[in-house]
């Protein structure tokens, strides 16, 4: 079996197949079991094949007839059917489709699986077009006008309602868009695709005659990966750090659908889920009448509602979907009103014939003066409006930018982590633009600094790191920043022994290598550098215990002796150093890689562990290699090979 | 002076693979060398390989993981080893296409000594196979590392019913009540599962 002195060969030679089975055991234990394909397994066939009118990422839809009631139905199938995850969310989402009843929400007919094993589940056949499609035609010239906002708006009612109806059963959307809803030729909306589906787990009046285990219905969607669709997609959908799903991220989805009945388009017109992102934390949602067609009148009151339904805070979005519709009742009553303005004006018209006697001149002065009038109010209205929006808006932004501000740090430690030093800086300082009182985007950059040896600035920062600067390793950084802080100007490195006061300090720990590897960028003395390799070097082989460490170098070569150090096994620490003489015999040095990019001239690997040298016969400027008489004994050089093999 | 793993609250435990971005964390490559050596080593030998020629193949690919790994951006671990695959295949591949340029040379295309095995091999054959070569080695390893969990014998006997023995015919092998055995299977596969799980993750 595998241990860590064995060789290749014998792992090779060992390896006991029949434990294959384990590892697919193993990544089925992860998945839930199907209980719901279990039940339905034993069924019999009902449908003929069918005609492909759509299809999404996980499922196709074809056209089919059922022989049972001979009438043509919806069939839903997998594209992967091999997948058990896939089929158990599939049947997941039938049933979960099933347990809801509302005339605005797809009704699912039948669930069952093929001859050929792959389940299925049938829904009624919509005829009509899906609302995206509708928004679609809405730009072109010939079909502007095909759907009044008042009509749009009758759609939107509907939609709530179905969702308000879903959320009273326990069940949330977390899919709503314009793709999802269908709107069938005789006034039919249809809310569809309940695939990413949710069980709440508290419903407040869940009824008794469906009962959802929040259990059973939720394993599968709770694997963390993000799922949605750029542009309606709540914040916390695609972090999960801004807080649970709930009711209020349907709510976000509505707002995004109403943003698109005023704008025809998205809230945020974005393909990939990044974009989107960054546009919703940055507050990129810009008002529909600013982003809609520019012959498109945009409701201000309408605008403003979606805006609150995409809020970026859950707490400030409308708390309910009920909330949400009956604001948009309320704009359709006040519609009702404008019409009856326009009965006023009719009336008065109809006055104005029926008193002809009456003095014509006054009456035109009356009119004029009361349509004037008239026409401040509503521009004073909407000014107001307007202000009021941009402030809401402002103030958003702000609570936005507050909201964005430890992503951004959780970027700047990842930056850190794979040593991107500029970079982990800048989004440091980003984050604490976005919010100055982030304690821990400050320890983030003094941290950074720190690394980058630049000790004022760590500890300008670390003094306003709060809380952090008594925590570990913050602690540590701090103190060490004191003592050096003021005798090393920022710009410059330290000098190695101090240098390796500070390694000595966070002794493996990964520290270690963040200050160790910016050294290895920015050091001016290679003397220096070669100290804080021989430190490194102890540390990576602590198993050595009296080192040969032999450094010299003139203008003409750089030579290292770590021969007899008979031991040491890791030199990786030697990287990106310039040696040409290099003499590592007497160990057990076996990685080629290491060595393969060394400028060498010269080099000693007498009796070392190298399985192989090809990659260190490719080194251009090699002229001499040492070997023991038994290494690589069938070595055989190209006839234009410079290489001097020396064996004795 | 040990620094807890709670050193701040945006810590995120970072995997073999992470780690080994570092080039200068040592400790993890040799890590990474030592968990993926034999894994390449493995792939080399299926291809037909001998001994020799796959050791050489081992460096080979180790060195190039070696320069490319710190600029590699694997947002998810099967693209790694999708890659490692790949470099491997393809360094096998440029190895018999090496080999037979030089049989032409020295023999001038003789036919049986200029058949290339690898010509017909393409690209997701050799993901696919490297793929089931994995999920084996891991298997391996996680017994390996259980194994002090338990006495030789319930291994023992665990073995023999992973090679397809009866639990009847092993209890009276053994020398055991019957339900025993399945006990055994049971306490074992469970461990055994879960170091697969952590191992894969881990290593993905």
């Amino acid at each position: 079996m595998v241990t860590r002195e064995q060789e290749s060969e014998d792992v090779y030679k060992t390896l006991n197949h029949t434990l294959h089975q384990y590892f697919d055991l193993a990544s089925h234990d992860t998945e839930t079991p199907q209980p719901i394909l279990d039940d339905i397994i034993a069924n019999e066939e009902r449908y003929e094949q069918g005609v492909l009118i759509n299809q999404g990422g996980m499922k196709k839809i074809l056209k089919i007839t059922d022989s049972l009631t001979g009438r043509p139905v919806a069939m839903a199938q997998l594209h992967d059917p091999e997948n058990s995850q896939k089929v158990e969310r599939f049947l997941r989402e039938a049933r979960l489709t099933a347990a809801l009843e509302h005339p605005n929400i797809i009704p699912v007919y039948d669930i069952g699986v093929t001859e050929e094993g792959n389940p299925f589940f049938t829904m009624k056949l919509v005829g009509g077009r899906s609302l995206s499609k509708i928004l679609k035609s809405l730009s072109t010239k010939e079909e502007k006008n095909s759907f009044s906002m008042q009509d749009l708006m009758d759609i939107f009612i509907k939609i709530c309602d179905a969702v308000s109806y879903a959320h009273s059963k326990g069940i949330i959307h977390l899919d709503l868009k314009p793709e999802n809803i269908r709107v069938g030729d005789f006034g039919e909306v249809l809310v569809c695709d309940w695939g990413l589906a949710k069980v709440i787990d508290s419903p407040e009046e869940i009824a008794a005659d469906i009962d959802l285990d929040p259990c059973l219905y939720n394993d599968i969607t709770l694997d963390g990966v993000i799922k949605g669709t750029p542009g309606f997609m709540a914040p916390e959908q695609i972090d999960f750090k801004l807080g649970g799903k709930d009711k209020r991220t349907d709510v976000y989805a509505l707002g995004g659908i109403l943003y698109s009945m005023l704008a025809l388009k998205p809230p945020v017109d974005k393909k990939d889920v990044q974009k989107t992102l960054d546009d919703t934390i940055e507050g990129n949602i810009r008002p529909p009448s600013v982003t809609a067609p520019k012959d498109r009148l945009v409701s201000l009151s309408l605008e403003a509602v979606s805006m609150k339904a995409l809020r970026f805070h859950q707490d400030d979005r409308y708390q309910t979907v009920a909330e949400l519709r009956n604001e948009i009742h309320k704009w359709m009553g006040g519609f009702a009103t404008d019409a009856e303005n326009a009965g006023f004006m009719k009336a008065l018209w109809l006055l104005l014939k029926r008193h002809k006697a009456v003095s014509f001149l006054l009456l035109v002065i009356l009119t004029s003066t009361i349509l004037a009038f008239y026409q401040i109010k509503e521009k004073e209205e909407r000014a107001t409006l307007a202000l009021n929006l941009y402030e809401e808006e402002k103030k958003q932004t702000e609570i936005i930018g507050r909201e964005a501000s430890p992503r951004l740090v959780y970027m700047a430690k990842q930056a850190l982590n794979s040593f991107e030093y500029d970079k982990a800086l800048k989004l440091a300082d980003k984050s604490i633009d976005r919010d100055p009182n982030n304690k821990f985007a400050h320890a983030m950059k003094g941290m950074t600094h720190f690394f980058r040896q630049e000790f004022n600035q760590a500890l300008a920062s670390f003094n306003q790191s709060g809380k952090f600067q008594k925590q570990k390793p913050y602690k540590f950084m701090i103190e060490e920043a004191e003592k050096y802080a003021p005798k090393k100007p920022d710009e410059s490195l330290l000098k190695s022994s101090d240098f390796i006061k500070i390694l000595k300090i966070f002794k493996d720990k990964p520290e270690v290598y963040k200050l160790f590897r910016y050294e290895v960028e920015h050091y001016t003395s290679l003397e220096d550098h070669m100290e804080v390799c021989k430190f490194m070097l102890s540390q990576n082989n602590p198993q050595v215990k009296d080192w040969n460490f032999k450094f010299n170098y003139n203008d003409e070569a750089i030579s290292l002796d770590l021969s007899r150090n008979r031991k040491m096994t890791n030199i990786g620490c030697l990287r990106n150093i310039p040696i040409d003489h290099l003499d590592i015999s007497n160990s057990e040095v076996w990685q080629e890689w290491v060595i393969a990019e060394m400028p060498l001239v010269e080099l000693n690997i007498k009796n070392t562990k190298f399985k192989s040298i090809n990659e260190i016969l490719k080194i251009k400027t090699l002229r001499k290699l040492y070997l023991s008489k038994r290494q690589f004994k069938d070595l055989k050089l190209p006839a234009d090979s410079e290489i001097q093999i020396i064996r004795k | 002076m040990g620094m807890s793993a709670e050193q701040d609250q945006y810590n995120t435990r970072e995997t073999l693979l992470e780690r080994i971005r570092n080039q200068h964390d040592d400790k993890s490559w040799e890590d990474f060398v030592y968990y993926y050596k034999h894994f390449i080593y493995i792939i080399c030998r299926r291809m037909n390989l001998n001994h020799h020629d796959s050791e050489e193949i081992v460096q080979k690919v180790l060195v190039k993981v070696w320069n490319t790994l710190p600029g590699f951006e694997y947002d998810s671990r099967k693209r790694f080893r999708g890659w490692l695959c790949q470099v491997t295949g393809n360094c096998v591949k440029d190895f018999y296409r090496y080999l037979k340029r030089q049989s032409q040379k020295i023999e001038q295309a003789s036919e049986d000594e200029s058949y290339n095995p690898m010509d017909k091999v393409t690209m997701p054959d050799i993901m696919e196979m490297a793929e089931k070569e994995w999920e084996t080695y891991i298997a391996n390893m996680a017994l390996n590392n259980i194994r002090d969990k338990f006495s030789d014998k319930v291994i023992e006997v665990f073995l023999k019913l992973s090679e397809g023995g009866t639990p009847k015919t092993i209890a009276v092998e053994m020398d055991i009540p019957a339900n025993t055995v399945s006990v055994y299977k049971k306490r074992v596969t469970a461990k055994l599962c879960e170091e697969i799980r952590r191992l894969n993750i881990e290593l993905g």
